[in-house]
């Protein structure tokens, strides 16, 4: 549920709906991704989600679904 | 969440002092292209910055800031009580700088002078330790100056720092004026300290033979144990979410304002283009009443609250009576200040000073 909700709003901050993301997509390697995305995920998270999202967090994520299991324990 | 109240102390003047030297980021060679630096541009907001030469010190500029406006106010250098100095970037590890400007500016032995090390917070921290101590005298003149020279800290490979910061300082007068209010509330995360850093030069890893070699991190950026390192994410991170709930915090316990639509200037430190209007919308502050000079002078640290004053404000020369002002700082510690205003008398304005050096 979670999962679909953040990958819509994924989707919406960064133009994605056709680049086809799922929960084994390595966000940090499409195409668009640079230092500024990682800042648009932050502020994604605190503004729909009201989760706090960091640095590391991102560093320690590889895929939309470890990111999304992270944030699922906040 | 620490919140004070200081009452009759207001700010009557501010001068802000920048090296004559700019650079603009579309001409940066730190960029790959001219399309890595327009996307640089729009994303921080930095259009242009001002950096000192390898000889010039922060104490150098806030010499001129403060000499400028000890002149502007015609105050008698013997009569200022106080002299604080905040910067990360003093002249020596020891002695502290404001000593060697209480000499310098011609002010009396008995003068209090020391520095404070804080950054991007340390306008607001400067202001709420100047105000207390001066609380303490029947009455007192004190200057506040806060700056840093940044560029000589960052690696001229790291692209996350290097373009962003701009060098400058500021001088702020302090007197007794009645009527007039602040209301602080400062906050401390240590649990960030690592999120900007100045790794080596001191004792936790003192400098030695490899201090100046530089090396590739994680993330690709070479620098030398002397530079700063920066987590931008993690910066964000903290300022999107401490920073609007400090400010509320804030304004439920001020009798200043009862709400942020009331207070006329908003003024942040200009940490850069994209947090600050995340920021904004979240508050949502009208853009009207939300002050910028990062497009002009990059991220200047504890001079930026001061210098965005100066910038904003130098066709009118002065933030009128009664203006209620709201100034954020917040980053390196990490740290936060914020402070609502309300000022009894003029705080007279000097258009911005460029030093050559």
């Amino acid at each position: 549920m979670f999962k679909n909700q953040f990958i819509s709003a994924f989707n919406e901050v960064f133009e994605s709906k056709d680049a086809g993301i799922s929960g084994s997509t390595v966000y940090q390697e499409l195409e668009f991704w640079d230092s500024m995305s990682a800042l648009m995920l932050v502020a994604m998270c605190d503004s729909q989600f009201n989760l706090k999202l960091t640095g590391s967090d991102i560093r320690n994520s590889k895929t939309i679904d470890e990111l999304v299991d992270l944030l699922e324990k906040k | 969440m620490s919140l004070l109240t200081i009452e009759d102390i207001g700010i009557v003047g501010i001068s802000s002092v920048v090296p004559q030297n700019s650079v603009k980021t579309i001409f940066d060679s730190i960029f790959a292209n001219e399309a890595e630096a327009l996307k640089f541009q729009k994303n921080t907001g930095v259009k242009n910055r001002h950096v000192v030469s390898n000889d010039t010190c922060t104490s150098d500029l806030g010499f001129i800031a403060s000499r400028n406006l000890i002149e502007k106010l015609k105050w008698d250098p013997q009569d200022i009580d106080i002299l604080v100095l905040v910067t990360q970037t003093a002249d020596f590890i020891s002695p502290n700088s404001s000593i060697i400007l209480q000499d310098k500016l011609g002010l009396k032995k008995s003068t209090i002078a020391f520095d404070l090390t804080l950054g991007c917070s340390g306008f607001v921290y400067g202001l709420s330790i100047v105000m207390s101590l001066m609380k303490n005298f029947i009455h007192s003149k004190a200057l506040l100056v806060v700056g840093d020279t940044l560029s000589r800290q960052a690696s001229p490979y790291d692209k996350s720092t290097y373009p962003l910061f701009g060098d400058g300082v500021s001088a702020i007068a302090l007197e007794d004026v009645v009527g007039s209010q602040i209301d602080f509330n400062l906050f401390s995360d240590g649990s960030g300290f690592n999120s900007i850093i100045v790794p080596g030069g001191m004792y936790r890893n003192p400098f030695n033979s490899n201090s100046l070699e530089y090396s590739i991190d994680e993330n690709g950026i070479s620098r030398n144990q002397l530079n700063t390192k920066m987590d931008g994410t993690d910066v964000f991170s903290f300022a999107i979410q401490e920073v609007p709930n400090s400010i509320q915090d804030l304004i439920d316990y001020s009798t200043i304002v009862n709400d942020i639509s009331e207070i006329d200037y908003n003024i942040f430190h200009q940490a850069n283009y994209f947090i600050l209007e995340t920021i904004r919308m979240k508050l949502k502050i009208d853009r009207s009443r939300f002050f910028y000079s990062i497009q002009e002078f990059g991220n200047t640290s504890s001079a930026s609250i001061p210098i965005t004053i100066s910038h904003c404000f130098e066709n009118d020369l002065k933030v009128v009576k009664g203006s209620k002002c709201l100034f954020s700082g917040f980053g390196v510690g990490l740290s936060l200040g914020s402070a609502l205003l309300y000022n009894a008398c003029d705080i007279i304005v000097e258009p911005i000073y460029f030093y050559h050096d």
